[in-house]
């Protein structure tokens, strides 16, 4: 009896939620007819599990109304997406096209299909923790970054997994750490050239301030933030000192701005003689420093030495008739003295990345050109000696 | 035997005379008869210089083997003799002196060229960093102020010392010495000048560290005590101590390593540092005049004869 109420139940049930996707499940289901051999099957539990489950087939699919609708898997996202679909239309995933690139992504390749899951949920594969790999899937395929020549190659994107953010992200699980999109925007993923993308140069110190408020705030006031919103584009931004991908604690010995590497950095710009030749700046001010006790010191591994930021400042860089700047007269005293106590006035107030190899120096310059020759003309002198001596010798043994 | 003693010098000088004379005979036939009258005489004192002198040795050794004032240990003694060269107040103090520089060298250098791995590798895996090889560089700095302090003293106070440093200034004769040298290795001469206790080449050596030391010890204290001086002076003292610095260690490998290591007659060490003695077939080769003195005062006392000076000497 209870079997016979039970099927009563079933029955009646079925007959209510007979609708259209009922009809395309009944061929795309796992249980098709014989002659529906070839239709694709459409796992419905999966389905019905997905953010989508209230949406029907026809929603997304437009249907060819001929039997059988070969071919015609067409999906329209943008129906209901519009805003997001505006977006991915400008993006580089699909200029790509023109460019006859394979494997661009459309909505499906990052979303997913009938299994679609809201951002939210953990499982998704959009969701901030996973969404990395779905990008890096791509990015670091040779097929792809070799077709499209204007992506970086592979092991850039990669050292976004060594990077403070990727292992904060991946490995800490820290939800709040930033992945690809964060940064790249999602959808549009504008190339670092397009003025609209946020990873263009000016909008950089933006969006890294969207995590870093203060910092950002700093390095806007600073003298490479001012120059760069007055269109200076060779001003350094956040990822010019720090990296882009690869960023590293500050306190990580590979860190691009590690106390021992920091000088390197700096003198990306300021050893360079385009920039220096372009902005009138001194063109020494890094090969003195390596020459200074600190630099030599820093070179030898030694963490207690200054460094460039040690006495200008890290995000906080301004020139020195600037009050705020640390090497400003009256400022220079106290910067000194985080590390030297009791210096007196006539030290700090003394000339700092003085060279030995120019007049202005002073006493450095006459000292250095007095060894030059005077070690010059001793050690040729002892040479010559014991090569006489020695020719002497081998005569009288002969 | 004091009475005899003139007579028979006088009949020494006869026979070295005679001796001369027959070997001028013998060398005659290959005498380019053109060659001025005053050459000849010039070699013939020399013939009658070298003979004074190879007698007094062979009369030294005769007397110091079969003397009977000596006691018989020291007889045996004198059979292998040997000539204190540095004593063992000065071996002390080449001895600190030279684990100073060796120690103030491999600390100092890395600073000089830090782009180096080598200096990276000394600094960082051998010493353990910056802060360590630092502190063992002021410690070694000590250290070489202290023999720098220390050798004062010695030749101010030690008797040894102030007869050494009389002999170590240098005097017109050292230049003559440095020519006749240079005419030596050029084949000009048929020998090198003969040499006191101390050469040309040991006078350099000695004066150059005093040099060294006073730039060294100087702007090492600038840099060590910086607080006291003002920026400009900082500056030149590093430069200088760098530059000095490298001067020294060239001068080190260059000049001291070839004579106590890497010049055939030594290789590989020289061990006068540690015994601080030389054979006697050293004193001849080296140091001819050192030794000739050494033998006439001998000779001198052997046969009574005590001269003020060396008598002096001996207290």
């Amino acid at each position: 009896m209870k079997c016979v109420w039970g099927f009563a139940i079933m029955l009646l049930a079925a007959t209510a939620a007979l609708s259209q996707d009922d009809r395309c499940v009944s061929c795309h289901g796992s249980q098709r007819p014989a002659d529906q051999a070839n239709a694709q099957i459409i796992d419905t539990t999966v389905l019905k599990s997905s953010v989508h489950a209230a949406v029907s087939c026809t929603e997304c699919h437009a249907i060819d109304p001929d039997m059988p609708h070969r071919g015609n898997r067409t999906v329209y996202c943008a129906r209901c997406h519009g805003k997001e679909a505006e977006s991915f239309n400008k993006s580089p995933h699909v200029l790509g096209r023109k460019e006859n690139i394979e494997k661009l992504p459309t909505c499906i390749t990052c979303h997913g299909g009938h299994d679609v899951l809201a951002i939210k949920d953990p499982n998704s594969r959009t969701n901030h923790r996973n969404a990395v790999r779905i990008c890096i899937g791509c990015h670091e395929d040779q097929q792809v970054t070799e077709q499209a020549l204007k992506l970086p190659k592979p092991a850039v994107i990669k050292a976004y997994e060594n990077s403070v953010h990727g292992r904060a992200l991946m490995i800490e699980g820290k939800a709040n750490a930033p992945a690809c999109v964060d940064c790249h925007g999602s959808h549009s993923f504008l190339a670092s050239d397009d003025p609209e993308s946020p990873v263009y140069k000016t909008h950089i110190a933006a969006t890294c301030g969207r995590c870093h408020h203060e910092i950002a705030q700093t390095y806007t006031e600073s003298v490479h933030g001012q120059a760069l919103s007055q269109g200076v584009m060779d001003s350094p931004t956040c990822t010019s000192c720090h990296g882009e991908h690869d960023i590293r604690p500050h306190a990580d010995p590979e860190s691009r701005v590690y106390k021992t590497s920091v000088s390197r950095t700096c003198s990306d710009c300021h050893a360079s003689e385009k920039v220096v030749a372009k902005y009138g700046l001194k063109a020494d001010r890094i090969s003195t420093f390596q020459e200074s006790f600190h630099g030599a010191a820093g070179a030898l591994g030694d963490t207690r030495v200054a460094n460039c930021s040690s006495c200008h400042g890290v995000h906080d860089i301004y020139p020195q008739d600037d009050s705020r700047s640390l090497i400003n007269a009256a400022n220079i005293d106290r910067t000194c003295g985080q590390c030297h106590e009791g210096l007196p006035q006539s030290f700090t107030k003394g000339a700092v990345h003085t060279s030995a190899s120019v007049k202005e120096s002073g006493g450095k310059f006459y000292v250095r050109q007095f060894y030059i020759w005077f070690i010059s003309i001793i050690i040729l002198a002892f040479i010559v000696y014991r090569v006489l001596e020695y020719k002497r010798r081998i005569k009288r043994v002969q | 035997m004091d009475e005899r003693t003139p007579q028979l010098r006088q009949k020494r000088q006869e026979l070295i005379k005679d001796l001369t004379r027959n070997i001028l005979d013998c060398a005659e036939p290959h005498i380019d008869p053109a060659t001025p009258p005053e050459e000849l005489q010039k070699t013939t004192t020399q013939i009658e210089e070298r003979l004074q002198f190879e007698a007094n040795v062979a009369l030294s050794e005769v007397v110091t083997r079969f003397s009977v004032k000596r006691p018989k240990d020291k007889i045996e003694e004198a059979v292998e003799r040997s000539f204190e060269r540095f004593g063992k107040n000065f071996r002390a103090q080449h001895m600190l002196m030279f684990l100073s520089v060796v120690l103030l060298i491999i600390t100092g250098m890395p600073l000089k060229f830090p782009e180096y791995g080598i200096s990276r590798f000394v600094i960082v895996t051998i010493f353990g960093g910056l802060p360590n090889s630092t502190l063992i560089h002021r410690v070694a700095a000590v250290g070489l102020i202290t023999v720098g302090a220390w050798h004062l003293g010695y030749i101010a106070f030690s008797r040894v010392g102030r007869r050494d440093f009389w002999l170590m200034i240098p005097r017109p004769r050292d230049i003559i010495d440095f020519f006749q040298t240079v005419m030596f290795f050029l084949g000009r001469r048929a020998s090198g000048p003969k040499f006191h206790r101390f050469s040309f080449i040991e006078k350099f050596d000695y004066w150059a560290v005093y040099w060294g030391m006073v730039v060294m010890i100087g702007s090492g204290l600038i840099l060590w005590f910086k607080e006291m001086f003002p920026k400009a002076l900082f500056d030149i003292a590093r430069e200088a101590h760098s530059d000095e610095g490298l001067l020294a260690t060239l001068a080190i490998i260059v000049w001291h390593f070839y004579n106590v290591h890497f010049n055939p007659d030594v290789f590989p060490m020289s061990w006068v540092w540690w015994h601080g003695k030389l054979s006697e077939e050293q004193m001849k080769h080296h140091h001819p005049l050192e030794y000739a003195e050494i033998i006439e005062k001998e000779m001198q006392a052997l046969t009574g004869e005590t001269p003020a000076e060396s008598s002096e000497d001996k207290k």
